[in-house]
């Protein structure tokens, strides 16, 4: 299918960097299309409780990701549920063609996909998602009632999951490479003041064992050299964030991890091609930052149209 | 078209009594992933009236159907033609590949 008419603005990624790029831009008057592959929020949707957005003491997750999906769609942008498969961003004229078929033009682009949960990169772990691997404690851990389950990190995320768990799971280890965790303060004291969390410091995954399904971790304990099985029903993998970045080869600058290198106007090293939110390398990530980089992001490409 | 919710003692009519296929996904209140699939459920379901009827099992209420058809891991869908269903798609990244699952089974 192609759709002849050419977009002032495509913007790619439906999470709150890109509805607010997309409430920003019709606002400014762009002709406006966001593509998210399969619902609003991105991250933010399997979130349950959000604290720490400006002006909301609490809001469900996905609530938060309705209302800024229809505040955008309101004020007139257009929304296709679709996976873009190709950008070619260094014409004047960018194309965007999609699993689905289509094959749009716009005169710029909100590259907005986002990240996702990082793999420990260990064999069966694919295999086993859904069979006693999760990256997602909210969304899977009332199948482990009454369990053991392990977390892997040591950031907030793995300590939110820890905590979430806790509730659920009869016991919860929580394993980290290091000796000390990155979470922020408050969780840690959180961590030590729950009976059921034991945290397992210095300490590596080498292998998921079971039969057909995960009932065992291979750990390594780094200090002694100490190589132990850890009886578990479930792991919960929390280490960290990988940016959707793949896209952008060579129409933008990447960093090591992925992340796309742009200053705070969200400006790539290609006219017309611009990233907001978490795909972008920046010193902090959250609901908030990634909704102000969709506001300067949509900014810019108005500029560009209007120029 | 509305998505029709099924449990224990509608289950079985409507799988083996319909016309069309019944695409069902096993799902649950709790679960916070599976509501990232209404907008695509919602929009299947009126994308292919007359030709595919689309239902939820809640797995709280229905918890012997969600045994009976080895679904462990919540969103599952499972495509029914006269009381048959084909592979399952476990917790679909994209509205493209629920799509792509269902094109393999159905005829065009």
């Amino acid at each position: 299918m192609s759709n002849a008419k050419i977009y002032d603005t495509v913007i790619i990624g439906g999470g709150p960097a890109g509805y607010s790029a997309a409430l920003y831009a019709v606002r400014a008057g762009l002709s406006t299309l966001l593509i998210e592959k399969l619902a609003p929020g991105g991250q933010l949707a399997t979130t349950t409780e959000v604290e720490n957005y400006p002006g909301i003491a609490s809001i469900d997750g996905w609530s938060l990701a309705q209302a800024m999906a229809e505040q955008a769609v309101a004020g007139g942008a257009e929304q296709l549920f679709d996976e873009v498969t190709e950008l070619q961003a260094q014409s004047q004229i960018k194309l965007i063609r999609t699993a689905g078929g289509e094959e749009l033009q716009a005169r710029t682009v909100i590259y907005a996909a986002g990240a996702e949960p990082k793999l420990l990169g260990l064999p069966k772990e694919q295999e086993w998602r859904g069979r006693g691997v999760s990256y997602c404690a909210t969304c899977d851990g009332l199948f482990y009632r009454g369990r053991t389950v392990a977390v892997a990190g040591g950031g907030n995320s793995a300590a939110e999951e820890a905590l979430h768990l806790s509730k659920i799971c009869e016991k919860v280890y929580l394993i980290h490479r290091r000796d000390t965790l990155r979470a922020e303060m408050p969780l840690q004291q959180k961590l030590a003041q729950t009976a059921n969390i034991e945290i397992i410091y210095d300490t590596a995954i080498e292998a998921l064992l079971g039969e057909g399904k995960l009932s065992a971790l291979q750990l390594l304990d780094k200090k002694s050299g100490h190589s132990y099985e850890l009886p578990i029903d479930g792991l919960f993998v929390a280490i960290g964030r990988t940016p959707i970045s793949a896209l952008l080869q060579h129409q933008a600058q990447l960093d090591a991890d992925g992340y796309v290198l742009a200053g705070e106007d969200c400006r790539t090293m290609t006219p017309g091609l611009f990233v907001a939110g978490d795909v972008r390398r920046k010193p902090l990530r959250q609901i908030v930052t990634a909704a102000a980089d969709g506001a300067v992001a949509a900014t810019a490409a108005a500029a560009a149209v209007w120029q | 078209m509305t998505i029709k919710q099924l449990d224990q003692d509608n289950f079985h009519h409507a799988i083996t009594a319909a016309d069309l296929p019944q695409l069902i996904e096993f799902t649950a209140p709790w679960c916070v992933f599976c509501r990232r699939l209404s907008p695509a459920l919602q929009q299947l379901s009126a994308e292919s009236e007359g030709k595919m009827q689309v239902a939820q099992v809640d797995i709280d209420k229905a918890a012997e159907l969600a045994e009976a058809y080895g679904v462990s891991v919540i969103p599952t869908l499972l495509l029914f033609k006269e009381g048959r269903h084909g592979e399952a798609l476990v917790a679909p990244a994209s509205l493209p590949q629920i799509k792509q699952w269902l094109n393999r089974q159905l005829p065009n």
